[in-house]
């Protein structure tokens, strides 16, 4: 197990070594002028050069990445010209705002999506299956950003029990996080509703009703856990990807995220700032692999962590 | 299961027809909300008064110097006065200075403080704060320093009261810079340092409590002990301001609607009918910034003929009334309230005298590339009528919506037939646009004037703000003659919404308002 997991520190390293040369890459290929965007459009071309030079655009490129990739190693993730503050300062802050989003986000999404998916496994053909199946649909056609736009013109607007914006307290997370897990709670009902409707047809399980053992006990101990093992996969890709942030709703509900950031960031070309946020994304992002990986070997013995 | 199914697809269609009829704007607004500002927060009526200000751009710093943008300057207002103030109709007048004079030359300029001034945390206002306001500004290498730094030379107290600044070259607006240059403390300044900024000791209204720099909000509390309430012979009953940023439109205005912010900036044109019907304020007013076109006049608008067929075929008012939805058509190539502004002029719409001069041309159907911004509001619907227009006419005008960095290498590089983008100024000050876009032919347009481009340098040399004035009149009446290299649009407005608990709070034409004396309640 600890040479696997070493291999598997391993192939992170390679991992973000590769991510931190593609977002070096992939930003300076979408074009603009990062110390021009700093600045009015209506500065000199002598006062965009002295800008370049400030900001270290003036040396090569493979001197850049090295001073840049130098830097990360020293804890230093670079320096936001955008928002002229440190890009650690800057990701230390919203970091933490996006994981509480995504976490909330996600636990909501699966205490809604677990029992209804179970339900619906349990009783195919019923209305109840049909229940989970129509919300199944609904919530993956629906718009996230209509949704969000719903809440909040409902529940801010006009009968203000929820505020509209911002990270001030518990009241601010709720209507952000039931728009972003929405469509993801949709996929897990359907997930384990198929998952559960396969598991409960296996040989096993019509053993353990045999032997008499209460249905609840089947449902829970013997097909869930069977069922739940795709489930895990989703949840695993699902947060990393929630981590990364979610430009829109983050965007709708002011809330302090690391998706608007590396939004606002891409249109200013605030290279350091991007390039960063982008390593951090995608070091959670493996991390969150690597978590649901260690779940799986947790969830059914059969399967070894590799 | 059938009738199950069915059900359940009646009720999902019910409850999309239900939240479509919610979004209504027109269905007689919401009775309930008539009563006005539905908001929990300041509406108390014995305890402290407090309000919360918003606007659409992240405050990055208190210090207007260590950026670019216009919002640390509004912030200022509140907390750090200057040595002018402008009057809102073009003109400067002394503030925290008695008395500002020049020499002949314009190279020395004698501030007179006024006496029995207090800063914030008590100290007296003297000249040798001043002369630290602007050795530190000399100090700083910022894009927005260098507004000062370029013209700066020497600057001394000769006495308690009285400042002289030596200028290195003559600054033609130095009257527009030093309205927005707030005055600080040296003393407060050099004991807290870095941390100054936190909460940066000037002579305001309002004094700054804390300012959080990772979300931009700042907490200001009045200052009952400021010479402005006697100046001015009124005074806010509000104790606390807080200042923070939404930059969605939407969320913006839903915080004001459901009561948790009582002022915000920038309310989109089709909001302003939404706030007015649920009893909220919304005031309108002209703004400085226009939207413009720039000609590259190296191309197929070399011509002359081709460049007044551009301007006689656009329908300003049909622009502003039917695509824009909010606006004034533009009269002229700058705004008014601005310096060099001339109402008697106009701009003519004559579709078949158009047509006239694209024949008259040697314009040969070739596409004409229009580069606008994608920041500019509803800039696909206007570019699309400006294409539309000149498809009149026999123009093949085509848009290109560019992102923000691509349009200004295009622009910069001048990659453009026609660059259509808003443009403003500081103030009431015209410089940026006649001095610097159009007298250094900025964005390469290769608009050939001499005589046009003596005027914007003699423009440059003046810091008398009447005789600068009218040497930005010439350089306009000469762009209006010639049509060109800028052909102005309309004129944007701004939007103010605030809760209606809220009065004395001023608007002023260029999208400024005042809030230093509002009453709440």
């Amino acid at each position: 197990m600890r040479k696997k997991l070493l291999n598997r520190l391993v192939q992170t390293i390679i991992v973000l070594i590769g991510v931190s040369v593609i977002a070096f890459g992939l930003v300076r290929l979408g074009g603009g002028n990062p110390a021009a965007l700093c600045l009015p459009d209506t500065a000199t071309e002598e006062q965009i050069r002295a800008q370049e030079i400030k900001m270290g655009l003036d040396k090569p490129i493979v001197i850049q990445y090295f001073t840049y990739i130098k830097g990360v190693l020293q804890g230093d993730l670079g320096y936001s010209y955008r928002f002229n503050k440190e890009v650690s300062r800057l990701i230390a802050f919203r970091l933490p705002h996006t994981a509480l989003l995504a976490g909330f986000s996600l636990l909501l999404a699966l205490l809604w999506s677990i029992p209804l998916g179970m339900i619906a496994g349990i009783n195919r053909g019923t209305p109840a299956d049909s229940f989970a199946m129509v919300f199944a649909i609904i919530g993956q056609s629906m718009s996230t950003v209509w949704l969000s736009l719903m809440l909040i013109l409902v529940f801010g607007v006009k009968l203000k029990w929820l505020p509209t914006q911002g990270a001030d307290s518990f009241k601010n997370i709720i209507m952000p996080a039931i728009c972003q897990g929405f469509s993801f709670s949709a996929n897990v009902t359907r997930m384990l509703r198929s998952g559960m409707i396969d598991v409960l047809q296996e040989d096993h399980i019509t053993a353990t009703r045999a032997r008499g053992i209460r249905k609840l006990k089947i449902y829970v101990k013997y097909a869930f856990k069977n069922a739940l093992v795709p489930v895990i996969t989703i949840i695993g890709s699902q947060f990393g990807f929630l981590m990364a942030g979610s430009i829109l709703i983050e965007s709708v509900f002011g809330w302090p995220g690391i998706g608007e950031l590396i939004m606002t960031g891409i249109s200013s070309r605030d290279y350091q700032l991007v390039q960063s946020c982008l390593l951090v994304s995608a070091f959670i992002f493996v991390i969150c692999n690597l978590l649901s990986d260690l779940a799986y070997t947790a969830v059914d013995k059969r399967i070894e962590f590799n | 299961m059938m009738k199950m199914k069915k059900a359940l697809a009646l009720l999902l269609a019910l409850m999309m027809v239900i939240s479509l009829a919610s979004c209504s704007s027109e269905a007689g607004g919401t009775e309930t909300e008539n009563v006005g500002n539905p908001s929990q927060a300041g509406t108390q009526d014995d305890g402290p008064k407090s309000i919360t200000w918003v606007s659409n751009t992240v405050l990055p710093n208190l210090d207007k110097f260590n950026q670019t943008g216009s919002i640390a300057p509004k912030v200022a207002k509140l907390w750090g006065d200057s040595l002018a103030e402008g009057d809102h109709k073009g003109n400067y007048v002394p503030f925290l200075a008695e008395s500002i004079e020049f020499s002949d030359d314009y190279m020395t300029c004698t501030i007179k403080l006024r006496e029995g001034i207090y800063f914030n945390n008590g100290e007296p206002l003297t000249a040798d704060d001043v002369v630290f306001t602007f050795e530190r500004i000399q100090g700083l290498e910022t894009w927005t320093a260098s507004k000062w730094t370029a013209y700066l030379g020497t600057i001394e107290a000769t006495d308690e009261l009285t400042a002289v600044i030596h200028f290195s070259t003559l600054m033609p607006y130095f009257y527009t810079e030093v309205s927005s240059c707030a005055i600080l403390n040296r003393d407060a300044y050099e004991e807290k340092g870095e941390d100054f900024w936190k909460a940066p000791v000037g002579i305001g209204a309002f004094t700054v409590e804390s300012f959080d720099d990772m979300t931009g909000e700042v907490k200001m509390t009045r200052n009952d002990d400021w010479w402005g309430w006697e100046y001015y012979g009124e005074k806010t009953n509000i104790d606390t301001i807080y200042f923070k940023s939404i930059t969605e439109d939407t969320t913006r205005v839903s915080a004001l609607r459901s009561g948790e912010v009582d002022v915000i900036e920038y309310v989109p044109n089709d909001n302003i009918s939404i706030l007015q019907n649920e009893g909220l304020q919304a005031a309108v007013t002209s703004t400085y910034e226009h939207a413009v076109l720039e000609l590259n006049c190296t191309g197929v608008f070399a011509d002359k003929n081709l460049r007044q067929a551009l301007s006689e075929c656009i329908d300003r008012e049909l622009l502003v009334n039917t695509v824009v939805g909010g606006g004034t058509a533009a009269n002229y190539v700058c705004n008014p309230g601005t310096m060099g502004y001339n109402e008697s002029a106009s701009y003519i719409t004559d579709i078949e005298h158009a047509k006239e001069l694209v024949a008259a041309s040697n314009y040969d159907g070739s596409e004409i590339r229009l580069v606008c911004t994608q920041s500019m509001t509803r800039v696909s619907e206007v570019a699309q009528a400006i294409q539309a227009f000149g498809d009149e006419i026999g123009l093949k005008i085509q848009p290109y919506i560019e992102e923000n960095s691509k349009y200004n290498d295009d622009k910069s590089a001048g990659s453009y037939d026609i660059v259509m983008s808003p443009m403003g100024t500081n103030g009431e000050d015209n410089n940026m646009e006649v001095v610097e876009v159009v007298g250094t032919d900025r964005f390469k347009s290769g608009f050939d004037n001499d005589a046009l481009k003596a005027v914007c340098a003699e423009a440059a040399t003046y810091v008398d703000t009447a005789t600068r004035a009218d040497a930005y009149q010439r350089a306009y009446d000469m762009i209006m003659e010639d049509y060109g290299p800028l052909l102005s649009l309309y004129y944007n407005q701004s939007c103010l919404g605030y809760n209606s608990a809220l009065t004395n709070i001023y608007t002023y034409v260029g999208g400024g308002y005042e809030l230093r004396f509002a009453q709440l309640g």
